[in-house]
C-alpha cells in the first residue's frame, strides 16, 4: 500500500513517505509503525509488511505513525534509528567464542525442550514493537528474550550473569524505560515472544490483564542494576523479593539483603523484570 | 588476460591443507596494522568482519540497512547442509561433494567445491559454540532432516528459521567485535564505488544514506559479501533492498562478471497476486510431497477450482513424468508451469499460476496428518493470499530466488582486481549452474569463517603494511565520478518513477531471459533494454535532493545499475548455447524436454570483462576439468 501510495505521490511531483522494509515476509525486522494506534497494526504474529489492506473497511482512514520512544529517534517519517537496539546486543548478547576450535557440535548433548525454549525467545527479529508497545517504552522483552535464549543453553550459562548485567544496564543507558509489568510488548510482539511457560499455569488470565506489582521507588535505586549490585536497606529479607528476567521466565534471583544474586529459571515466578513482594 | 585460477594440485582431499600451508602468514603483532574493508554483513559479511577482528585485523563493516542484523541470510527457511553423517547414512564429504558438483550440472570448479564440503563440519561445530539453538533429538544431540532430492539426511535446521538463527550467530559474533573496538560498523551506508590504486582494491566510496554525504574509507584489502542479484526481475523472493550496485560497480572496475545467465527460479512460490506487488514468497517445496499439481483441461477456464470436476484436470506433471510425478527437481517443475500457462490453461485472476492441490491428501490421511505436516506452511499461504488450502487448492507459481552467478573468484576468493575479495551469494564459485536446497547458508559461512581468514593473509602477507590514506588522487576521482552519477539521476526530473523502470526491466528479462529462454526472445530482450536505460536517464523522476534521507534516490540508484547489468545477463544468456541448470535455452534440449548440456563446446565458466556500458564485453572462459566426478545426463523420467 506504502509503495503504491509513494507511487502515486512521485507522480503528482510530491515528495513520497519515508519507510523502512526489506525482506517483506515478516523476518528481517525492518518494517514497523504503529497503525490506528496499533504496533504492526495490530495483528497476531504479523509484522507490518504482511498486513495487507484488506484487512480495513473500504474507505476507512488509515493512521500510521512511526514507533515513539526516546530511544528510538526519528529519521523521516515513519523511518526511526534502532541502534539503541544493536548496542544492547554489543553489551554482551553473545557467547564469547571466536572462530575457529569449536568441539565437535554433538559432544555436547542440549535437552531438546531447553533447545526449543531458548528457541523460543530467539525468534526475536529486533524490530521494536515491544518498546513501541509499552507505556514505558521498556526494552525489556527484547532484552530478556536473548538473555533467555543464550541462558537456557548450556554454551551461553557460562556468562549468564554477566551478560544479563551488562545488557540491562545497557538498556538503562540508551534510554529505555523499566519494565512495569503491563506486558503489552508481548501482545504486540509479532514473533508472540512471551513468558508462556509460566502463563501457561495462570489459564483465564487475559495478557492484557492488570496485574499486581509492586513496583520500587526509591532515589538510590535509579537502575535495576543498582538492585543487584548493593543491598537494598529499605526491605527486609522476609519479604522475600524476587527480580526475574522477562521471557521464559528465566532472569536473576536477587537477595535484596546480601545483594547477592543468582540465575534463575523456574516456572514459579510470573512476572517481568520488577520488584515484587511475595 | 588469462584466468589464473590459482587451484592446488594435487589429490582434491589434500588440496586445501596444502594451501593453508603454503600461504604466507601475517605475524599476529602485524596484523593490526592491516584494515579490511567489508561490504554486507550477512552470513558470509558478518562471519568474515567477526573472523578477521578476532584474528586481530582493523575491520570496517558496512551496510545499507539499519542494523547488520537485517541482511536478507534472515529469510533463509529450509536448513543448512553439513557432511556429519551423524545419521549413519552413507553421508561423507566425499558424497557432499559429489551431490553438489552434479547438483549444479558440472559446472562449478570440483576444488572449491571439495573444499566447502571439507568446511561444511566445521560450520556447524561453530554455529553451535555460538548458541545457534538447532533443532534436538530427545537425546540431546542434533537433528537432521533430508532436503531437496538428497538420499541421506545431512540438513540441520532452527525450525523454519534457520537463516535468522545463523544470521543472528554471526551478528552476534560481530557485535562482540565492535564492543572490542575492533570492528567499525557503519550502518546506512551504500557502498557505490571501489576506489583502486596501483592496480589494487584500496578502498570504497560510500553515499551515508542518513544524510547523503559521500564518504571515502581506505583499506589494505576489501572484501564484498553483498549477495545476489535476484531483484534483476524485480519480482523476486529476495528482500526488496536487495540489488547487484556493490557487485556492478566493483565489475566495472575491472572485476570479471562469470555465469550471471545462471538463475535459480524456485517452483513454489505464492503467485504474483495484482500489479502494485512487490514482492513474491517462497513456500518449502516440501509441499511437493503430498499436493499433486494440475490446470484445467480446458484453456481459459475461469470457474472455481472445487467446480472443475476431475475428469477436466490436468495433472500435468504426473502425466509427463510418470515415475517422479509431482516430485521433479525446481527447474523442470518450474518449467512446467511456465509452459501451462504460455498456452493459457493457467489459473487465478492473473492466469499466471497452476494450482497445488491437497485435497486428495486429505482425503487419504485426514486433515490433521496434513495439518501437522505442513501447518505452518498452510497458515502462511492464508495470511497471504487470505485462501484456505485446506478447502481450495493452493495456486503457486515460479519466482526467481537465488543467483548462482556472481563475480569470478581464483581458489582464494579473490577477484581479478588484486585486493578485492568476494565471499557469498555475490561471487560465482560453488554451486555451478543450479544450487541444491540448504547449501547457500554453508557456503556464505564457509568462505566468512574459513576461508577468508587464511586467504586474505596470504595477499596480505605480500602486500604493504604501511598506513593506508584516503587521500590520494584516485580517491577523488573515483568521489567525483559517484557524485556525478547521483546528480546526473537528481537532474534527468523526468516522468516516470524508478520502480516504474524496475518493473518494465523485470518483466521483460522474466519473458525472455526467466525459466526458458531462447535466441530470439533473447535478441529482443538486448535490443529492448538498452532502450529503456536510455528513457531512464531522460525520463527517471526522483523527488528530493541528493543532500538527505532519499530512499527514492537510492532506488534509483540501483535500478539504474540493474538496467546495465541486466544487458550482460541476456548476452550472456545468449552466449551459452546449452542448456545446464537454471540455465535452459529452449533450443537445447532432449527429446523428452530436459536441460541439453554440450560438455564438449561449454565445460567452461564464462568471465565476462566490462568495456564499456552498451559496448559488448569481452569473455575470458576459464575451462573446468572434472577429475572426480564425470559428467552425465541428468534424467527424471
Amino acid at each position: 500500500m506504502l509503495d503504491q501510495l509513494n507511487e502515486n505521490l512521485i507522480t503528482e511531483g510530491k515528495e513520497p513517505i519515508s519507510f523502512d522494509s526489506d525482506c517483506r515476509e515478516g523476518i528481517c525486522g525492518m518494517c514497523g509503525a504503529v497503525v490506528n494506534g496499533l504496533p504492526h497494526g495490530g495483528e497476531k504474529g504479523t509484522t507490518l509488511c504482511q498486513v495487507h489492506m484488506r484487512s480495513f473497511a473500504d474507505g476507512s482512514t488509515i493512521t500510521i505513525e512511526p514507533w515513539r520512544s526516546a530511544a528510538f529517534p526519528v529519521i523521516r517519517d515513519l523511518v526511526i534509528d534502532r541502534g539503541a537496539f544493536d548496542k544492547i546486543i554489543q553489551s554482551g548478547g553473545y557467547v564469547s567464542v571466536s572462530t575457529g576450535g569449536a568441539q565437535d557440535a554433538n559432544a555436547l548433548p542440549i535437552n531438546a525442550d531447553a533447545a526449543e525454549s531458548a528457541m523460543d525467545a530467539a525468534a526475536c527479529i529486533g524490530c521494536g514493537a515491544c518498546v513501541a508497545a509499552c507505556p514505558n517504552g521498556s526494552a525489556m522483552l527484547f532484552t530478556a528474550a536473548k538473555v533467555s535464549h543464550l541462558a537456557q543453553l548450556p554454551q551461553g550459562r557460562v556468562e549468564a550473569k554477566r551478560r544479563a548485567l551488562a545488557m540491562v544496564d545497557r538498556m538503562d543507558e540508551q534510554g529505555f524505560g523499566h519494565c512495569s509489568n503491563h506486558r503489552e510488548c508481548e501482545v504486540f510482539c509479532p514473533k508472540e515472544i512471551s513468558g508462556a511457560p509460566h502463563r501457561a499455569l495462570e489459564p483465564g488470565i487475559p495478557a492484557r490483564a492488570a496485574r499486581p506489582r509492586l513496583v520500587l521507588e526509591h532515589p538510590q535505586i535509579r537502575k535495576i542494576t543498582d538492585l543487584i549490585s548493593r543491598p537494598i536497606p529499605l526491605l527486609s529479607s522476609e519479604r522475600d523479593i524476587s527480580f526475574v528476567g522477562r521471557g521464559p521466565a528465566h532472569g536473576l534471583r536477587v537477595n535484596p539483603v546480601s545483594g547477592s544474586f543468582s540465575s534463575y529459571y523456574s516456572n514459579g515466578f510470573r512476572d517481568g523484570l520488577l520488584v515484587r513482594g511475595r | 588476460m588469462a584466468l589464473d585460477a590459482k587451484i592446488p594440485g594435487g589429490p582434491i582431499e589434500t588440496r586445501w591443507d596444502r594451501h593453508r600451508f603454503d600461504l604466507k602468514l601475517v605475524n599476529p603483532a602485524n596484523k593490526r596494522k592491516y584494515r579490511i574493508i567489508v561490504v554486507g554483513t550477512g552470513l558470509a559479511g558478518a562471519s568474515v568482519a567477526a573472523s578477521l577482528a578476532e584474528l586481530g585485523y582493523e575491520v570496517l563493516n558496512f551496510c545499507f540497512q539499519d542494523s547488520p542484523r537485517r541482511a536478507h541470510s534472515i529469510a533463509a527457511q529450509g536448513g543448512i547442509n553439513a557432511a556429519k553423517n551423524y545419521p549413519n547414512d552413507g553421508d561423507s564429504i566425499y558424497r557432499l561433494f559429489y551431490d553438489t558438483v552434479k547438483g549444479g550440472d558440472y559446472r562449478a570448479r570440483e576444488s572449491n567445491v571439495y573444499r566447502l564440503a571439507q568446511i561444511s563440519g566445521n560450520i556447524i561445530d561453530q554455529c553451535v559454540a555460538q548458541g545457534v539453538p538447532f533443532a534436538r533429538e530427545y537425546s540431546g544431540l542434533l537433528a537432521n532432516r533430508s532436503f531437496g532430492g538428497a538420499q541421506v539426511s545431512r540438513t540441520f535446521y532452527a525450525r523454519g528459521q534457520t537463516g535468522q538463527q545463523l544470521l543472528l550467530g554471526a551478528y552476534s559474533a560481530l557485535s562482540r567485535q565492535i564492543e572490542a573496538g575492533k570492528v567499525k560498523m557503519f550502518p546506512r551506508r551504500e557502498m557505490l564505488d571501489v576506489v583502486l590504486a596501483d592496480g589494487h582494491a584500496r578502498g570504497i566510496i560510500c553515499r551515508n544514506l542518513l544524510t547523503g554525504a559521500y564518504e571515502k574509507y581506505a583499506a589494505h584489502a576489501v572484501v564484498l559479501a553483498t549477495g545476489g542479484y535476484g531483484n534483476v526481475f524485480f519480482l523476486s523472493t529476495n528482500a526488496v533492498g536487495s540489488n547487484v550496485t556493490a557487485t556492478w560497480r566493483a565489475h566495472k572496475r575491472g572485476a570479471f562478471f562469470a555465469n550471471p545467465c545462471y538463475t535459480q527460479i524456485h517452483p513454489t512460490c505464492i503467485p504474483v497476486h495484482g500489479e502494485g506487488q512487490s514482492k513474491l514468497t517462497l513456500m518449502s517445496e516440501s509441499l511437493r510431497n503430498d499436493g499433486r499439481v494440475w490446470v484445467p483441461r480446458r484453456q481459459g477456464d475461469t470457474r472455481a477450482a472445487n467446480d472443475i470436476p476431475e475428469a477436466e484436470r490436468n495433472y500435468y506433471l504426473e502425466e509427463r513424468y510418470p515415475s517422479f510425478g509431482n516430485l521433479v527437481p525446481r527447474d523442470v517443475a518450474s518449467r512446467a508451469a511456465k509452459k501451462m500457462c504460455d498456452e493459457g490453461f493457467g489459473v487465478g485472476e492473473t492466469r499466471l499460476a497452476v494450482y497445488l492441490d491437497f485435497r486428495d491428501a486429505i482425503k487419504r490421511d485426514g486433515r490433521a496428518t496434513i495439518e501437522k505436516k505442513y501447518g505452518n506452511l498452510f497458515q502462511m499461504y492464508e495470511k497471504i493470499t487470505g485462501e484456505d488450502p485446506y478447502t481450495m487448492p493452493m495456486r503457486i507459481f515460479p519466482a526467481s530466488h537465488y543467483a548462482m552467478g556472481g563475480l569470478w573468484v581464483d581458489y582464494n576468493l579473490m577477484s581479478t582486481v588484486p585486493g578485492l575479495f568476494v565471499l557469498g551469494e555475490a561471487n560465482f564459485s560453488d554451486h555451478g549452474a543450479n544450487r541444491l536446497g540448504a547449501s547457500a547458508l554453508m557456503q556464505g559461512l564457509a568462505d566468512g569463517y574459513f576461508v577468508i581468514p587464511y586467504t586474505i593473509g596470504g595477499y596480505l602477507a605480500a602486500a604493504t603494511s604501511k598506513p593506508v590514506s584516503d587521500d590520494g588522487r584516485e580517491f577523488g576521482e573515483t568521489m567525483a565520478e559517484v557524485e556525478a552519477r547521483v546528480h546526473k539521476i537528481l537532474a534527468v526530473n523526468g516522468k516516470r518513477t524508478a520502480r516504474d523502470f524496475h518493473k518494465e526491466l523485470g518483466k521483460l528479462l522474466w519473458d525472455h531471459c526467466g525459466m526458458a529462454r531462447n535466441a530470439n526472445g533473447l535478441k529482443k530482450a538486448l535490443v529492448r533494454i538498452p532502450e529503456i536505460r536510455a528513457e531512464f536517464w531522460e525520463n527517471v523522476r526522483v523527488t528530493g535532493t541528493g543532500e538527505e534521507f532519499n530512499q527514492e534516490l537510492e532506488r534509483a540508484g540501483r535500478v539504474a545499475d540493474f538496467l546495465e547489468f541486466g544487458e550482460l545477463l541476456v548476452r550472456d544468456a545468449l552466449h551459452r548455447e546449452e542448456s545446464c541448470g537454471g540455465h535452459f535455452r529452449e533450443e537445447h534440449q532432449t527429446p523428452d524436454n530436459e536441460a541439453k548440456r554440450d560438455d564438449e563446446h561449454f565445460s567452461y565458466a564464462a568471465a565476462w570483462e566490462f568495456q564499456g556500458v552498451g559496448a559488448e564485453p569481452t569473455l575470458h572462459k576459464e575451462p573446468l576439468a572434472f577429475e572426480y566426478v564425470k559428467p552425465t545426463q541428468r534424467s527424471y523420467k
